[in-house]
């Protein structure tokens, strides 16, 4: 990699992770500015499913249990903000370096695509948070990593794996081939 | 993360400081936002939950309340609180031996009720005896330890045996602030 002639990344690689940042953005907003009503709308939507949240018809235990659900719908919803707004940069970064290796053009689109499919990952938080107050903690936790924890972010873990492989190779083979016989 | 505490706890908590501090006025009308606060919420008031209680346990802790507030007499709202507290604690305990019979209900859930009537204990009880009776308080601690890990291991034998423990306990050793008639 040369750092004076940098390639961008693909153009709609940059364009992922900067949705991805814009859904962070927004859902930093939304919690900034509407954090009673996603409470509110969390804690009825738990009230409404007494069997899912185990209450019990006494009011300050289901007060308590209501209020975590509350929290932790919130907590979720915060975790999707700060993992959207790290795994857009950390995408942004590794697209550039992979536009940047001397791979063959067909083994850099692979990787790109690859890599940006991990962007998908962070909606995993996304579903728990809306999920929890109708399914449960477990539950929606099972749904986020079937839909996204595993395909994606074990997508993106493997092809985190594949680039340092290939990117080491490739150094390896630039060595040996500077150097003198 | 700790959990959150019910308003209920936070105001009576609140109440009884105004009260320790000989501040009647203020804490009758402290008892009055209460009301206002919880009913706001769609919850039962203070008033509401002592004769909810009092129809569960047979006791007369709401007409004791009403009595107290009527007659701006300190030492009476204080055993007023003192004893809805307890009933509280007895209403999350019982809570607990049904729960400890049920395999469906979830490790999480039966941890929240625990704490819940430990809250009781430590944010009335502890905070207000922890300086007088330590020893006692220390003791109550120590059973509501064990009743803790009771409750974890499921061990309903075990648990029922703490609660009645923790119980006479409360009852003897608060006898002169708590109501006459109490269950056990």
């Amino acid at each position: 990699m040369n750092a004076g002639a940098l390639k961008a990344p693909p153009g709609l690689g940059v364009l992922a992770c900067l949705l991805l940042f814009g859904f962070g953005e927004l859902s930093g907003a939304l919690q900034g500015g509407y954090r009673e009503e996603i409470r509110q709308y969390a804690t009825a939507a738990a009230q409404a499913r007494p069997a899912v949240h185990q209450l019990t018809g006494v009011a300050d235990i289901d007060q308590v249990l209501l209020e975590r659900v509350a929290d932790r719908s919130l907590a979720r919803l915060h975790t999707f903000h700060l993992h959207s707004h790290g795994l857009g940069l950390v995408t942004l970064i590794l697209l550039t370096i992979v536009a940047n290796t001397r791979f063959s053009p067909k083994t850099r689109t692979a990787l790109s695509l690859w890599v940006a499919l991990g962007l998908l990952y962070p909606f995993g938080w996304l579903t728990i948070s809306l999920g929890l107050p109708m399914m449960g903690e477990a539950a929606a936790f099972q749904l986020a990593e079937r839909l996204f924890f595993i395909p994606f972010g074990g997508a993106y873990l493997l092809a985190v794996g594949a680039l340092i492989v290939l990117y080491a190779a490739d150094l390896i083979k630039q060595r040996r081939e500077n150097t003198p016989p | 993360m700790r959990q959150p505490i019910p308003i209920l706890l936070d105001r009576m908590y609140g109440v009884l400081l105004l009260l320790e501090q000989s501040k009647t006025a203020e804490a009758i009308y402290q008892i009055g936002t209460v009301e206002e606060l919880l009913q706001t919420k769609g919850l039962p008031g203070l008033a509401q939950t002592a004769a909810k209680l009092d129809q569960a346990y047979r006791t007369t802790v709401a007409e004791s309340l009403g009595a107290a507030i009527a007659a701006r007499d300190t030492a009476r709202l204080k055993s007023a609180i003192y004893s809805l507290t307890y009933l509280l604690m007895l209403e999350k305990l019982d809570q607990l031996t049904a729960m400890l019979q049920n395999r469906d209900v979830r490790p999480d859930t039966r941890k929240v009720v625990m704490d819940l009537a430990r809250d009781y204990f430590s944010h009335i009880f502890e905070e207000t005896f922890g300086r007088r009776r330590p020893a006692q308080v220390k003791a109550m601690e120590q059973t509501l330890d064990r009743m803790d890990g009771a409750v974890r291991q499921q061990a309903a034998p075990q648990f029922e045996q703490l609660r009645r423990q923790l119980s006479q306990a409360l009852l003897s050793h608060f006898a002169a602030e708590l109501l006459p008639g109490l269950p056990g």
